[in-house]
């Protein structure tokens, strides 16, 4: 089969490592550019989805110490996909001079989550932003036409528990990464309503960005601190 | 040889330090359809409780870029000798920052209801014992940017005089253009009245939540 773009989208191994290799061979490192992050697993039984949001837990890293980068990807002898049941949070604090003046504010995350685990890459800059990525694995050789998406399931308005309210619609995110110049497996967007699609994973693919999200601030709220949950779900036909 | 041996050693520290991590990741495998996992999100948006006060000269208006201005303007009235005593008189034109004596004013808070309140000398004095009453500054609001215009506390001798402007989902956003005027319907004796925080000549304004 021949190479798709996503067999293109490929990476230094991480930011100190490209420092030595780029003494030896800048030749080297121009030829191995890093785009937005998706790469071709090879197809593994048993079906598995795999989605990390903020910090999340793995047994090594999925492609391995000695990776190649050269896909089909293998998960690597003894990685593993872990549960970590730990939610991140992103919050702004608004300066009072500044409530509901229009200028966006940027948020934050508590995540410490930069590295990728798919090979210890630096693929986010935490806390400014917040690392969102996982993979779909079939037994079936790629290319079988599934994709699991992503949907986020937004309550409308976070509250203070007093009663007021701030829209959800007020929160938006950008997306990018080190090393990322191309379209993203989960864009760019903001809240639109309760349910919406925010990213997909081929079948037999490893997808991943990081999110820096923002408040618009175009209104003034009352005085208080608002919280809001979004559930993120993985899922394939 | 020894640039393989670095890179080595560093991937050996990128591969084991994800295991020290904590938060929220999911996996779900086998055959069921849909096949799915999740992963949440927690958002938090911290807003302070304020109020920001202008009257006249200020930074800032109804819909932000507040700042503290130490600026305090000065409302003149300067009656010819026919005018005095002859009924309502207007100010000076270099009066209030928009002239005229039309001063804005800007009340927003986000801490429920504000108590908005005028704090007046016992008059404006000559300082050679003849007082003019606070009762003949009048204070008209007119419409300036917001739905609800900004009403302005009545001015009275020695006096604290305070209204309530009603919070709508606990936020104030009021501003109004309000032009004062001298109502001038008696003769005093010839002086000057007040002036720039002599002789009685300031008044205070007072925005609080609680």
């Amino acid at each position: 089969m021949s190479p798709g773009r996503r067999e293109l989208d490929r990476r230094p191994r991480g930011p100190d490592v490209v420092k030595v290799v780029a003494a030896v061979s800048l030749a080297l490192l121009a030829a191995d550019v890093a785009r937005a992050f998706t790469i071709t697993l090879a197809n593994e039984s048993p079906k598995m989805v795999y989605l990390q949001i903020g910090v999340g837990t793995f047994t090594g890293t999925y492609c391995g110490t000695n990776c190649t980068y050269t896909p089909p990807v293998a998960q690597s002898t003894g990685s593993a996909p872990g549960i970590n049941t730990t939610i991140n949070q992103v919050s702004v604090s608004v300066p009072a001079n500044a409530v509901g003046n229009g200028t966006a504010q940027a948020m934050t995350t508590d995540s410490t989550q930069s590295l990728s685990f798919f090979d210890g890459f630096a693929r986010c800059n935490a806390p400014t932003q917040l690392y969102i990525g996982g993979f779909y694995r079939t037994p079936g050789a790629s290319g079988n036409g599934t994709t699991a998406t992503v949907t986020a399931t937004v309550p409308i308005s976070l509250t203070d528990g007093a009663g007021d309210t701030i829209p959800f619609t007020q929160i938006s995110w950008t997306s990018g990464g080190n090393g990322a110049t191309g379209a993203e497996p989960f864009p760019a967007g903001g809240f639109t309503g309760t349910s919406q699609v925010v990213g997909s994973i081929a079948d037999n693919q490893w997808a991943e960005s990081c999110w820096t999200f923002s408040y618009s601030n175009t209104v003034v709220p009352a005085a208080g601190t608002y919280t809001g949950r979004v559930l993120y779900t993985l899922s394939v036909p | 040889m020894r640039i393989s041996t670095v890179i080595k050693a560093l991937l050996a520290v990128t591969a084991v330090t994800p295991l020290l991590c904590h938060a929220e990741s999911n996996l779900n495998t086998g055959g069921g359809s849909p096949l799915a996992t999740t992963a949440h999100v927690d958002f938090q948006i911290a807003i302070p409780k304020f109020v920001f006060l202008r009257i006249g000269s200020g930074t800032g208006s109804a819909t932000g870029g507040w700042a503290a201005t130490a600026t305090v303007d000065l409302i003149s009235f300067a009656p010819t000798p026919t005018q005095v005593g002859t009924g309502l008189l207007n100010a000076t034109a270099a009066s209030g920052d928009l002239g005229n004596g039309v001063e804005t004013a800007v009340v927003v808070a986000n801490g429920g209801d504000v108590t908005f309140s005028s704090t007046a000398s016992a008059g404006l004095s000559d300082g050679a014992g003849d007082n003019i009453s606070w009762a003949t500054i009048l204070t008209t609001a007119a419409h300036n940017s917001t739905g609800t215009t900004l009403q302005a506390p009545a001015l009275a001798n020695g006096a604290t005089t305070s209204i309530t402007l009603t919070a709508v989902g606990k936020v104030v956003q009021q501003d109004a253009k309000w032009t004062y005027q001298y109502a001038n319907g008696t003769i005093p004796p010839a002086g000057t009245y007040g002036g720039v925080n002599v002789n009685g000549g300031r008044v205070t304004y007072t925005a609080s939540v609680l």
